[in-house]
């Protein structure tokens, strides 16, 4: 009896730290997670930057063809903004940013101040002329550029320690259970 | 989409809501006047109104909808499709036309490089004239400027502002395009500097200019003129608010060429004609065959009377004519 009361809590403990791990694991997946979006963004940014400088598309346009550029969510999320400036809604650009962008934040790996600093790009495009349109594409590229070189310095260590808390917790937890 | 529901999607959410209920028919609607701060004005059967929250039309401006400055911005973001910085050239200008062929002029801050106006920003004032294609206002004038021998008159429509000279014109281009009865239709060049006659949008006329029309879209007039013959081979050139001694030049290669001329110009009486020296050497050298002149603000595009080319009236409507300023 006693033995297999003790080969469960073996079994128990070895899920635990497994599962732990794993939780670290993907905590460290979530940090590169968000420099890859992070750094999806500013790509973004930086064509879109190019068909308005030297393409002169509209914006709806312009979009949509960086969109078809893209992939996964950032796709999605581009061909929807171009699709609902062109339906003829008559929903100012702002409103159509934030609509979309709340939904493309329910399934993404950026923080809340990344995604303060994307919003506020909603009440920059669309009605300025094209050397304050591409100064304020320039001027969001700058501080997404500063969050990627701080996060890119900071993941070694984040993801480190991410992983190293999973296992040393999941032992731990381990430990107190046996 | 007809060309209501394209002004409409346009203007900003709260003006739209106030236009989607105003009173009255919208064909008569002349123009919206928007300024950051004031009432929103509208001019209607050739009459200013301020225009209440419920869309009524009001001659004091009490209870006016004052327009804000986000609606200023909704306007322009919509009406330049959220991208004021594609139509850097055409706020040179001063004015854009959007789908529907309707013009919205801008004023605001304005940058110069130089002597030169480089772009607008903090645009504060718009003036949306609206469309109006009003078919066959042309068919009584038709026969006056057809000649068995000579085939399109030279023909001048002499016409104060907002007397309908380019929607008599534009109706002219499209019947001698498509031809009428007893007429078979020719081609038709139009070098349509300010997208007045034609109204394009991204190169298509928004306005229907008959089946044998070429549209050089804000080309100036004189080189559109020179391109048009050398490009298209017009029998008819047509252009709008002629004026300036390069004009004349090209309207003269025009007629060397054998196209015939319409064009339009701003003035009140045949005496205006000659008291402006380009245009008075055009009449002396019986450059035109026709004078058209029109003088109603109440009926856009009511012709008062036609002149031969030495200035005699040959036909002159009498009382009240045709309302033709509605669509």
């Amino acid at each position: 009896m006693e033995k297999i009361s003790l080969l469960i809590r073996v079994i128990g403990s070895i899920c635990l730290v497994g599962g732990m791990s794993l939780g670290g694991i993907l905590t460290a997946d979530r940090f590169r997670g968000r420099l890859e979006e992070l750094n999806g963004i500013s790509r973004v940014f930086l064509m879109l930057r190019g068909e308005v400088e030297y393409h002169g598309l509209v914006l709806p346009e312009a979009i949509r063809s960086v969109g078809m550029r893209m992939d996964g969510g950032l796709k999605e999320l581009l061909m929807g903004i171009a699709e609902k400036m062109e339906d003829g809604s008559g929903l100012p650009f702002g409103v159509i940013w934030r609509k979309a962008l709340k939904q493309y934040f329910a399934y993404s790996y950026l923080n809340k101040e990344d995604q303060k600093l994307l919003l506020t790009m909603g009440n920059h495009l669309g009605y300025q002329d094209k050397r304050m349109q591409t100064s304020s594409i320039d001027l969001f590229l700058e501080e997404w550029k500063a969050e990627i070189e701080h996060s890119r310095r900071r993941l070694p260590g984040q993801c480190r320690i991410a992983s190293c808390l999973g296992i040393v917790s999941g032992l731990l937890l381990a430990v107190i259970m046996i | 989409m007809d060309k209501q529901e394209q002004l409409m999607k346009g203007l900003g959410e709260s003006v739209r809501r106030i236009m989607e209920k105003l009173e009255g028919d919208f064909g008569w609607l002349q123009e919206i006047r928007m300024r950051i701060g004031a009432p929103l004005f509208v001019i209607y059967r050739g009459e200013e109104y301020a225009v209440t929250k419920q869309g009524q039309l009001r001659k004091d401006t009490a209870k006016a909808y004052r327009i804000t400055r986000q609606d200023l911005k909704e306007t322009v973001e919509l009406i330049s499709s959220y991208s004021m910085y594609a139509y850097e050239e055409e706020l040179r200008q001063g004015y854009i036309t959007i789908a529907g062929g309707h013009r919205i002029g801008m004023a605001g801050k304005i940058i110069v490089d130089g002597r030169h106006i480089k772009t607008m920003r903090y645009i504060s004032f718009l003036n949306i004239r609206l469309s109006h294609e009003v078919k066959g206002c042309a068919a009584d004038i038709l026969p006056h400027i057809l000649d068995r021998e000579r085939g399109v008159c030279q023909t001048l429509i002499i016409s104060p502002p907002r007397c309908g000279k380019t929607t008599l014109l534009r109706d002219m281009i499209r019947l001698l395009s498509d031809g009428t009865q007893g007429f078979a239709g020719v081609t038709v060049g139009v070098a349509d500097e300010r997208s007045e006659i034609g109204a394009c949008y991204l190169g298509e006329p928004q306005n229907d200019l008959g089946v044998r029309t070429d549209v050089l879209d804000g080309c100036p007039k004189a080189q559109g003129m020179m391109m048009l013959i050398r490009t298209m081979a017009p029998q008819v050139v047509a252009v709008d608010e002629i004026g300036s001694r390069e004009e004349l030049e090209a309207m003269e290669y025009a007629a060397n060429c054998g196209c015939r001329l319409i064009a339009t110009v701003h003035g009140s009486s045949f005496q205006d004609l000659l008291a402006k020296p380009v245009l008075k050497k055009m009449v002396e050298e019986r450059m035109f065959d026709r004078f058209i002149l029109l003088n109603s603000r109440q009926n856009p595009g009511n012709t008062y009377c036609i002149m031969d080319g030495t200035g005699k009236v040959i036909w002159q409507r009498r009382g009240e004519g045709k309302e033709i300023g509605k669509d």
